[in-house]
């Protein structure tokens, strides 16, 4: 017998509704825990780690060392008035964060089945249906969740919810088919194709992404979908290279010309240095963000290669 | 948003942009500007001094550095000084009595001494500097004062004026010839049966249409003399046709869309001048005929009706509706709504115009409505769900053939048009009060339950109900006598046919008295902390609370801490939100269970336009966690910082209420630009934001796209004419943000919580 879709669970760091840059109208967007690479420019670090986490809002902060008592594992502790975190004995147990009188921690990921994300959802049908909009899976990797995203677009798909799968691609093929049949819209990332550069920024080589794109083309060619857009994160001295560029726009031109309708480049900011900061992450990339020039070369790009359906999206300081 | 910034999509000519740069000047020179007396007025809507608003000059008026600036969305024109005969008003010369003639008679000498005005550049005429409580003795007697001042002791209060929707409609079909006509048959028919007192209200009726006939006549005289003194051809080619339609308006119905547009404005001005707050029903409905016949005609192009139309909304953005139904429930938008849409996208500004949604709205239009609200970022219009303002008449006992002419009347509120005098907006009740006398007897009980406890809060809010209800029916005993509305009854159903005031009992249809309820969020989230840490956990006493608030929390961060971080409304969280649901049935059901001396039922509306935020230290700190110096929530919106689940999460606590039961709870909302990242489509984000918003039982949407660096820049540098257009939808109503008070720019700042998403 099926598991029931009330014991399939993802672990969610965050749903958003009302959003507007995830596939077309309004967006519930899930962001699954988890994910198999480690960009150094990622933006939701704290989607990396598949485990249960914790981080501390200094600002809210009221010094009451409630947190540190309630912790059976001493991983806090208090230094220059800041509550610390010590990430190798921390297990997630939250009992800090139930503790903290003024929500100072913040848990980061929590287990959800697919009836209670589906539930969510048709909170937000309305704002779907009068936008035509949609849920999207994020993350993370979503790939890591394959039977919960499954079933959750299985289901978004009878409710005639539109489902948006954005993926790094760095997923297995049962993933792929456990997913694909029930998504509406992919968003395959495209970053890097070369393995060693690849290996450098991103701690995994193209392999396996190369082998599920193709995985995706052979599926389209025999079913009516999903509709296919590329994403490339414009990352200074990682991926706006026009030698990386040049190899994306080929290997998308050469082959998969009619198959895609939309090739994203998002342009970089460092919105999210605090996030890696309250992980007691380092940010590699401080100084790296786009700036006027790179979205000059990069429309200039876009102009250059008429036919990729090119969008340039993100903020640059003009 | 910028005036300035804004992408128009129809271009004003030359004469049109003098028009609109002669307004931002009387707006920068601070001529529109609108007071009331101290922060009580804003919290309890009873200043305890004036009766009214604060008369800007006059006997009554408040000294300069007390009153409170509401902001510049005024119809008067300041002149810097008092109305020059005040002291010659026939009640000052003669015998001052509460008498509806005596009333009549002091308003005509007043217009006859109020300058008829004709200025360059305009086609539609007419301007006034004074109001009439600048110069008439307008206090109720000490026995209505007496309850006014026991109400606020216990949390409530009011103020009955002007709050109502006339129906044109009546007046453009017959004219001031027609009107009078009719005031002199029920003269007669009065005489007959020998009922003085209607005979002499209908007196007052008299002598005052025939005052409002002299100023427009004297209005063709003014454009005559400026024809004959000047040699610019064009210019005296419109100071003639002025002088045309106002000798026609001066005596016989309007018979062209100029000539309607006119006839409206005078009416305005003529009833603005003895009160302001009027709402003047559906525009689209009064002048499509007029349009229709123009154009069929020859006479007119559809530009020319943006330009008439628009030239009213530069002298002043009335409240005004647009679309909704009709009484055979089809569709009620035709081509003057967007006439009249396209008219604020030629001349932009401050208005009060709202679009009444419903789910068979011609979709274009509904659309353009929605391109016009983002593109000018400014509010402009209003959105309303029409279903909902007319379930909720239909509920309050409006009779079916009524209840289709509901109209969005007022910054958040809508009324029954010509047949409902019900005192919306104008009267208060301050949730916080009866809950903090609550917390006193338990402590003073020793009360061990919440069931107790709630007990307890309920009796102090019927306590509190009581006391609004003996000061309102004080008021309404005397309100005919004392401040008649004698222009707006001409324009009401049955006043004439009765012989009575609007104001009086047993004169318009529908009386209810409608309340507006401060702070329902914060008593709700107040008692939902109360109920889980005093009485569930025991985890602190009552008498620790009270003495923590006491004190404003001081000492007390922890505490404070676990208060505020109870589950709060607005983040779609079931506890929190059953609570708010139920404080706010339960003070529904409260008013609705009594009656006025006029034999209606109280009403409650969840909007607030000031109160909440000066409140704030008035009241002091409470049990949600919120600081004294915090303001209290605005309207039925969650408390300010509250809501932390984004805008979708709020909408879903919001509609867990039931509007169709309440008059009015509109939903705020500022963001910034990034809300909309490049490539979105505004227009179609905002529209399918507001059918999901309605369908799930939404009645008004606020919206303001707000700059938040712009406008802190223009915050702390208020002179600087860089930021002189800024107009931000403050509540229901628009003002430049720099002519707000600080302390209300201050929180409009804060409000702004949806950033980013
Ligand atoms: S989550 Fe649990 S283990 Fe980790 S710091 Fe908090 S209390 Fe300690
Ligand atoms: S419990 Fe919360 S407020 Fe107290 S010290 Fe820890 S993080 Fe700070």
């Amino acid at each position: 017998m099926q598991v029931a879709n009330k014991e399939i669970k993802g672990r969610i760091f965050k749903i958003e509704s009302l959003n507007t840059h995830n596939g077309p109208g309004y967006r519930t967007v899930v962001y699954l825990k988890g994910c198999p690479l480690n960009c150094l420019w990622c933006h939701n670090p704290e989607g990396i780690s598949s485990k249960k986490e914790i981080w501390v809002i200094h600002s809210k902060c009221i010094d009451c060392t409630s947190c540190i008592l309630a912790c059976p594992n001493s991983a806090l502790s208090q230094k220059d008035g800041k509550i610390e975190v010590d990430r190798n004995k921390c297990e997630g147990c939250y009992r800090c964060a139930d503790a903290c009188p003024s929500k100072a921690i913040e848990k980061i990921g929590e287990d959800y089945s697919v009836d209670e994300v589906f539930n969510r959802l048709l909170k937000d049908k309305p704002f779907i249906d009068a936008s035509g909009g949609g849920v999207t899976v994020t993350g993370g990797e979503p790939g890591t969740y394959p039977e919960f995203v499954g079933r959750l677009f299985e289901k978004c798909r009878e409710a005639g919810i539109h489902t948006a799968f954005d993926t790094s691609g760095q997923i297995s093929d049962m993933a792929l088919e456990k997913i694909i049949p029930f998504t509406d819209l992919v968003f395959f990332d495209l970053k890097i194709l070369e393995e060693e550069p690849a290996i450098k920024w991103t701690g995994r080589g193209i392999s396996k992404i190369l082998k599920s794109l193709h995985w995706i083309i052979a599926y389209k060619s025999k079913n009516d979908g999903p509709e296919l857009q590329f994403r490339t994160p414009i990352i200074p001295g990682a991926t706006d290279g026009a030698e990386n560029l040049n190899s994306i726009a080929k290997l998308i031109s050469d082959k998969y010309k009619a198959l895609f309708t939309e090739w994203e480049m998002n342009l970089f900011n460092d919105i999210c240095e605090d996030k890696y900061e309250r992980l007691n992450k380092t940010w590699s990339l401080g100084q790296a963000k786009s700036d006027l020039a790179d979205y000059k070369r990069i429309e200039k790009f876009r102009d250059d290669n008429a036919g990729l359906k090119i969008k340039i999206s993100g903020f640059v300081q003009k | 948003m910028k005036e300035t910034n804004v992408n128009q999509k129809f271009v004003p000519d030359a004469r049109m942009k003098a028009l609109i740069a002669r307004r931002l000047k009387l707006v920068i020179e601070k001529k529109r500007d609108l007071y009331c007396d101290n922060a009580e007025f804003l919290v309890y809507h009873w200043s305890g001094e004036a009766a009214s608003f604060s008369p800007a000059t006059g006997e009554h008026a408040c000294d300069v550095d007390h009153r409170i600036n509401i902001g510049d969305h005024n119809a008067r024109v300041d002149v810097g000084i008092p109305f020059p005969k005040a002291k010659e008003m026939p009640s000052k010369q003669g015998k001052f009595e509460y008498t509806p003639l005596n009333w009549a008679q002091d308003y005509v000498y007043f217009i006859d001494n109020s300058p008829a005005e004709v200025h360059e550049n305009e086609l539609i005429v007419g301007e006034f500097h004074w109001q009439l409580d600048e110069a008439r003795f307008f206090q109720y007697p000490q026995e209505q004062r007496d309850a006014g001042f026991d109400a606020r002791e216990l949390g409530a209060g009011g103020i009955s004026f002007t709050h109502t929707c006339p129906d044109l409609s009546i007046g453009l079909s017959l004219g001031w010839n027609g009107l009078l006509e009719k005031v002199r048959n029920n003269i007669a028919k009065f005489e007959k049966a020998g009922e003085t007192e209607k005979v002499n209200y209908l007196n007052g009726s008299e002598i005052i249409a025939l005052s409002i006939q002299r100023f427009i006549k004297r209005h063709a005289y003014a454009a005559r003399d400026k024809a004959s003194k000047s040699s610019d051809s064009k210019q005296i080619d419109l100071y003639l046709s002025i002088a045309e339609v106002c000798e026609n308006l001066s005596e016989r119905a309007p018979q062209t869309l100029h000539e309607a547009v006119q006839w409206i404005w005078f009416f305005q001005v003529a009833e603005r001048m003895h009160g302001h707050g009027n709402g003047y029903g559906r525009t689209d409905q009064l002048l499509q005929p007029f349009y229709q016949k123009d154009i069929s005609e020859g006479k007119i192009t559809r530009q020319m009706a943006r330009e008439l139309v628009g030239e009213m909304y530069i002298k002043y953005g009335s409240y005004t509706a647009l679309g909704g139904r009709l009484k055979d429930l089809s569709d009620a938008t035709n081509e003057m709504s967007w006439v009249c849409l396209e008219a604020y996208d030629l001349v932009g500004g401050i208005n009060h115009m709202g679009v009444m949604w419903h789910d068979d709205m011609d979709k274009d239009f509904y659309r353009y409505a929605n391109d016009v609200l983002t593109r000018h970022g400014c509010g402009v219009p209003i959105l309303v769900n029409y279903d909902v303002l007319k379930a909720s008449e239909v509920r309050s006992g409006y009779r079916e053939e009524d209840a289709w002419n509901v109209a969005y009347s007022g910054c958040q509120w809508y009324c029954g048009v010509g047949t409902e005098y019900n005192d919306q907006d104008v009267n208060s009740l301050v949730l916080v009060k009866p809950m903090q006398r609550a917390i006193a007897a338990a402590i003073e009980n020793d009360t061990k339950t919440f069931d107790e406890f709630w007990e307890m809060y309920c009796h102090e809010v019927d306590r509190t109900a009581d006391a609004l209800v003996k000061f309102k029916n004080s008021t309404y005993d005397w309100q005919a006598k004392v401040w008649p509305e004698m222009v707006t009854s001409f324009c009401m159903y049955d006043c004439i046919e009765k012989g009575k005031d609007c104001t009086d009992k047993d004169a318009v249809r529908y009386n209810f008295t409608s309340v507006n309820v401060l702070g329902v969020p914060n008593v709700a989230d107040s008692v939902y902390a109360i109920k889980e840490l005093v009485f569930e956990q025991n985890r602190y006493s009552l008498a620790d609370l009270q003495n923590a608030i006491n004190n404003d929390w001081k000492d007390n961060e922890v505490m404070r801490q676990h208060f505020l971080n109870v589950p709060k409304f607005g983040n779609d969280l079931d506890g929190a939100d059953e609570m708010a649901v139920w404080v706010s049935e339960q003070v529904r059901e409260v008013l609705e269970s009594k009656r006025n001396n006029k034999g209606f039922p109280f009403r409650p509306s969840l909007f607030q336009y000031m109160g909440h935020t000066y409140a704030g230290p008035m009241l002091g700190a409470t049990p949600d966690g919120r600081l004294a110096k915090e303001p209290l929530a605005h309207g039925m919106n969650p408390m300010h910082g509250r809501n932390n689940n984004g805008i979708a999460a709020t909408v879903n606590s919001f509609t867990k209420l039931d509007f169709a039961k309440y008059q009015g709870g509109s939903f705020q909302i500022e963001l910034t630009p990034d809300f909309f990242k490049a490539g979105v489509e505004k227009d179609k984000m905002m529209e399918a934001f507001s059918v999901a918003f309605f369908k799930k039982g939404g009645v008004q949407i606020n919206f303001n796209l707000v700059d938040l660096k712009v406008l802190e820049e223009a915050m702390h540098d208020n002179d600087n004419p860089a930021y002189h257009d800024i107009n931000v939808k403050v509540t229901g109503y628009s003002s430049h943000f720099v002519s707000m008070d600080k302390r209300f720019q201050k929180e409009f700042i804060e409000r702004v919580n949806y950033k980013s998403l």
